[in-house]
């Protein structure tokens, strides 16, 4: 099964879950600011038995065919949506599983990363969503400095939209899977169930987001900012 | 404080607005802990939110509220250099007893 097959199953499943939200009136604001006409709630994967074991096959599928065999030792889930998809691709590989808070607790033994030692282990960072990566960083710091080595990170969808992500990974160390975008949601078949007008108001934002982010009050440029 | 109102100000409100919005405010306690108490608990408003909008849709419409909250509260305890004990207490108070959005 190739990338696209993978992204296009994904989409589906995206799709049969309901996790794909159109809100042409009132924008979303993603974590990174950028204003949006879509929200997808991956998590909404989670719920459902059958599509839960779906999308960890086909995380397991990507995965085996991504990396050779012994690539990794542990699979760490991010807080928190992550944790969940991180445990059942850990466990569809046999391979330990940690987990990296956002941020340590501050007290107590203020660890970032629960679940074992990671010192010296080659860690697969997994995550529901990438937007601009910039969470994708934080939580890599985080299990780098507990001693992991991390250089990979998986997401079950990418936005792959807002310019700049890519690069900032790639500056970090760091290479993004995503199992699917927003490419392979609009070639789904699902995706002919949309409404027309919301289809449209989709082509428009992925046409320009920025722009369609900027017109909407969201974020408008690339400048570092929260 | 003047800082952080300044920062604040240039923000859209999206969540890692409030995320860093509470780590910029905890760490101004140890420059300003006159000020330690009105930090902590602005930063805990700010957490909250973070909190509770963490990998939830969030809408323009909510995140301009929250932030105009944020700001106006933020702002009251700038200005509240001059202010007497009991206006600091209920500042603190309200505060204490309010949620964004």
């Amino acid at each position: 099964m190739s990338a696209n097959e993978i992204g296009r199953e994904v989409a589906q499943l995206l799709f049969r879950a309901g996790a794909i939200h159109v809100s042409r009136q009132q924008p979303f604001i993603l974590a990174a600011g950028w204003a949006s006409p879509v929200y997808v709630d991956v998590r909404l994967l989670l719920g459902d038995p059958e599509l839960r074991q779906a999308v960890s096959e086909l995380a397991a599928r990507y995965a085996g065919a991504a990396f050779p065999v012994g690539s990794f030792d542990a699979i760490a889930g991010a807080e928190t949506a992550g944790i969940p998809f991180a445990a059942w691709l850990a466990d569809g590989l046999a391979l330990k599983l940690r987990y990296v808070r956002k941020r340590p607790l501050g007290i107590g033994r203020n660890a970032q990363v629960e679940g074992g030692p990671v010192e010296g282990l080659r860690v697969l960072l997994m995550d529901d969503l990438t937007t601009d990566g910039g969470s994708k960083l934080n939580f890599a710091r985080g299990l780098r400095a507990a001693g992991a080595e991390v250089e990979h990170v998986m997401t079950i969808f990418y936005h792959d939209v807002f310019p700049g992500a890519g690069a900032r990974l790639q500056d970090a160390g760091l290479t993004l899977h995503a199992l699917a975008t927003w490419g392979d949601v609009l070639r789904a078949e699902a995706s002919q169930n949309l409404a027309p007008e919301d289809r449209a108001e989709i082509e428009r934002f992925l046409a320009d987001p920025v722009a369609w982010s900027t017109r909407h009050g969201g974020r408008a440029s690339l400048a570092p900012r929260t | 404080m003047n800082e952080l109102l300044n920062w604040l100000l240039q923000q859209k409100g999206s969540l890692r607005t409030y995320v860093e919005f509470q780590d910029r405010a905890l760490a101004l306690r140890a420059a300003e802990p006159e000020h330690a108490a009105l930090l902590r608990l602005l930063a805990d408003l700010a957490g909250r939110f973070a909190d509770a909008y963490d990998g939830q849709p969030l809408s323009a419409e909510v995140a301009a509220r929250a932030l105009d909250q944020l700001i106006e509260l933020l702002e009251k305890a700038v200005c509240q250099g001059a202010a007497g004990p009991s206006d600091h207490l209920a500042l603190l108070n309200r505060i204490g007893t309010s949620e964004l959005a």
